[in-house]
């Protein structure tokens, strides 16, 4: 099975789990589930919750522990951290040289967007700008590819040692499990462990249901955005490549939170600037769901997504 | 002469169902755009606007419509003000300060409170009310025999929601901590914040003085009390970073000076500071003019001025502009930049109270405490 048949389930914010129940009925659980909560970080162990949602729809549940795996792993191989904390810090001062340059090409972007000018010369203008910011998201998703390929040249990650240890138990965990759970929390987190562990290689024909952060990681690409932090100035940025599962969508969980989708222009300009995907808004109450390739929504309310227009419209599936 | 609308369309003969009718048809003060009336309505010799706002006479009259019992007073103020006053209304001689009566919104503080207006575009934070979804953290009282002060002190310790005993928590020591739970609802600030992301789990000493005024206007007696009793009675209580990097002090007024003072004293204790609208009063020349409890401040002040040293690493500085205190503060941030303190400073259209100092808290604690809401999606 290719990762694009693979059956995928994709849900907004869980404070209570309800979404999740309804979603665990769409899939086939005669087997225990592969729970992953690395998200959480050190709360990883703090799955009770969790738990209880899945067994209250029969199912079992086994947590992969990804977030305890990987720390024991830097304890016991110094240079694996070493290594990736070098990579770390090449990113950082990549990310802030290209925040620095957002800053600008957002802020002319949104200045033309405003105007609304309706002449055709003002409206090519307009589109520059817009494009403008497309080109160095892209030259950035690029060179943060360029150093994470480089980096894992040096690592070998599938091949050390102990990575393959782990990787050995927890693949015959999966072998028994009948799909992948996946939470949110902090996303970069939820990346590397499963890039480290080779998740989704060791999984290929398992169901996945993610939310939130969970789904963000799994995207093409993955974009940070709040429109309103108490510091900093809330540009949308590429951190960058997510695992590409699937490559159509840009999940943006709690966005009518996070987002302020009354604000025309910056919605205008979120959708235009990743027009190469869907932005789909994922509140408590969404279920996508991917079979044989195709999305379709499942859940109480229908899936919304950022217009072009620069309102949030119906989801296209 | 600044004029509402509003009133200038009112003739000085209107009868007293006009009256009522306005009475009826507007809330009041009434907000126009910058323009803020004042109306009192009732018996009275005269009637005049008592406030707390620097630059402005403290005593603002009333004018009296025609020989009617409707007083009022326009006042232009920038958009986004808060201001706190009460009426002076004087019958048989005698002047009250009372809160106006047309307007049911009050502020409260340790002397009671006062009525308070919002002027057009402040809106009131809805981070600081106690919102359902946030989980509570909970709150201590802790209590240890000061040698250094005297006597018994009775801190309250806010937790936060989701406590783990395993982890390592920063501490935030706050000053009037009593003042900073009960009129500018610190705990509910903390739920918010930390629920949402914004700010990272952290423990918070809530201490309180049994002499203000004394005690926080650089009482040596007092930071030892923080530094060598109370920081390490908490440390033996709950899982507290025990380097100066997990450690924050924090304070309004002259809890601000108590503050600073603290950690000038103890310069390896602290890695940073809030303050809200300081009570950094110096001289560079002759003496001050302010009342003698500055005495003790000047005069730290002036000496932090001339050796100031590095008493931390980061600080976030506010102050409202509707105080004296304004230009202390602005002054300060340049200064404490020179040294090496990374500073960020905020001022805002309001006075000297605690719903300023409130409304700060959220850019204050971000600013200090990041937490990771830009990465983390739960």
């Amino acid at each position: 099975m290719t990762d694009d048949q693979r059956k995928i389930i994709l849900l907004g914010p869980q404070p209570n789990y309800a979404t999740l129940k309804t979603a665990m009925k769409r899939i086939d659980c005669d087997k225990p589930v592969a729970l992953i909560t690395a998200g959480w970080e050190t709360d990883e162990p703090e799955d009770s919750e969790v738990k209880q949602a899945i067994t209250s729809v029969g199912a079992d549940c086994v947590n992969l522990k990804l977030f305890a795996r990987t720390e024991q792993l830097f304890a016991d191989d110094p240079e694996l951290i070493q290594t990736l904390q070098a990579r770390q810090d090449e990113l950082r001062h990549l990310r802030n040289a290209y925040k620095e340059r957002l800053q600008y090409l957002l802020k002319a972007a949104r200045q033309t967007i405003r105007r609304q000018e309706t002449l055709i010369t003002l409206r090519a203008e307009r589109e520059s700008a817009i494009d403008m910011v497309r080109q160095l998201d892209r030259q950035y998703f690029v060179r943060t590819s360029q150093i994470v390929d480089d980096y894992e040249l040096r690592l070998q990650t599938a091949g050390r040692p102990l990575v393959v240890e782990h990787r050995r138990e927890i693949f015959e965990i999966l072998k028994g499990s009948s799909a992948i759970l996946i939470s949110g929390g902090h996303v970069a987190i939820i990346l590397n462990r499963l890039k480290i562990f080779g998740i989704l290689e060791a999984s290929k024909d398992l169901p996945i249901v993610a939310w939130s952060g969970g789904t963000m990681a799994l995207a093409d690409q993955v974009v940070f955005f709040h429109d309103a932090p108490p510091q900093g100035k809330g540009d949308p940025e590429v951190l960058r490549a997510g695992i590409g599962v699937f490559q159509d969508l840009l999940p943006l969980p709690d966005a009518t939170t996070r987002l302020n989708l009354s604000d025309q222009a910056r919605v205008e300009l979120f959708a235009r600037r990743f027009d190469r995907f869907r932005c789909v808004v994922f509140d408590e109450q969404t279920i996508l769901e991917r079979c044989d390739g195709v999305w379709s929504s499942v859940g109480m309310k229908s899936a919304t997504q950022l217009g072009n227009a620069g309102s949030v419209v119906g989801m296209n599936v | 002469m600044i004029a509402s609308r509003v009133f200038e369309n009112l003739s000085a003969t209107a009868s007293s169902d006009e009256i009522e009718r306005l009475l009826s048809q507007h809330t009041f003060p009434l907000v126009e755009g910058s323009t803020v009336t004042f109306v009192f309505f009732g018996e009275a010799e005269s009637v005049s606007l008592r406030h707390w706002i620097y630059g402005l006479p403290g005593s603002l009259p009333l004018t009296r419509l025609g020989k009617s019992d409707l007083w009022y007073h326009s006042v232009e103020f920038p958009t986004g003000s808060r201001i706190e006053y009460k009426l002076g209304v004087t019958r048989n001689g005698n002047e009250e300060w009372i809160f106006d009566p047309l307007n049911c919104q009050v502020a409260h503080d340790p002397f009671g409170g006062n009525s308070v207006v919002h002027g057009s575009d402040y809106i009131a934070p809805e981070w600081s009310n106690e919102i359902s979804e946030s989980q509570q953290g909970r709150l201590d009282t802790f209590s240890i025999q000061s040698q250094a002060l005297g006597g018994e002190r009775i801190s309250r310790v806010y937790v936060p929601a989701n406590f783990r005993p395993y982890r390592r928590y920063r501490l935030l020591v706050v000053h009037d901590g009593n003042d900073y739970v009960n009129f500018s609802r610190l705990n509910h600030v903390l739920d918010n914040l930390i629920a949402r992301n914004e700010i990272s789990p952290l423990i918070v000493a809530l201490s309180n003085p049994h002499d203000r005024l004394r005690e926080y206007a650089n009482d040596r007696r007092h930071a030892q009390h923080v530094v060598e009793e109370l920081i390490p009675e908490l440390e033996s209580h709950y899982p507290l970073i025990t380097t100066s990097s997990g450690r924050c002090i924090m304070g309004a007024s002259f809890g601000g000076v108590a503050a600073l003072s603290t950690a000038w004293h103890y310069p390896d204790a602290f890695d940073s500071m809030l303050v809200q609208s300081g009570s950094f009063a110096f001289t560079d020349i002759g003496q001050h003019s302010r009342s003698p409890v500055f005495d003790p401040v000047v005069e730290f002040m002036n000496q932090f001025r001339k050796h100031p040293g590095k008493p931390v690493k980061k600080a976030y500085v506010s102050c409202g502009v509707y105080e004296s205190l304004i230009y202390e503060n602005r002054s300060l941030v340049p200064f404490l930049n020179s040294i090496g303190i990374k500073t960020k400073f905020e001022e805002a259209f309001d006075g000297h109270n605690w719903e300023n100092w409130r409304d700060r808290l959220r850019t204050g604690l971000s600013w200090l405490f990041p937490g990771p809401l830009w990465e983390t999606y739960l």
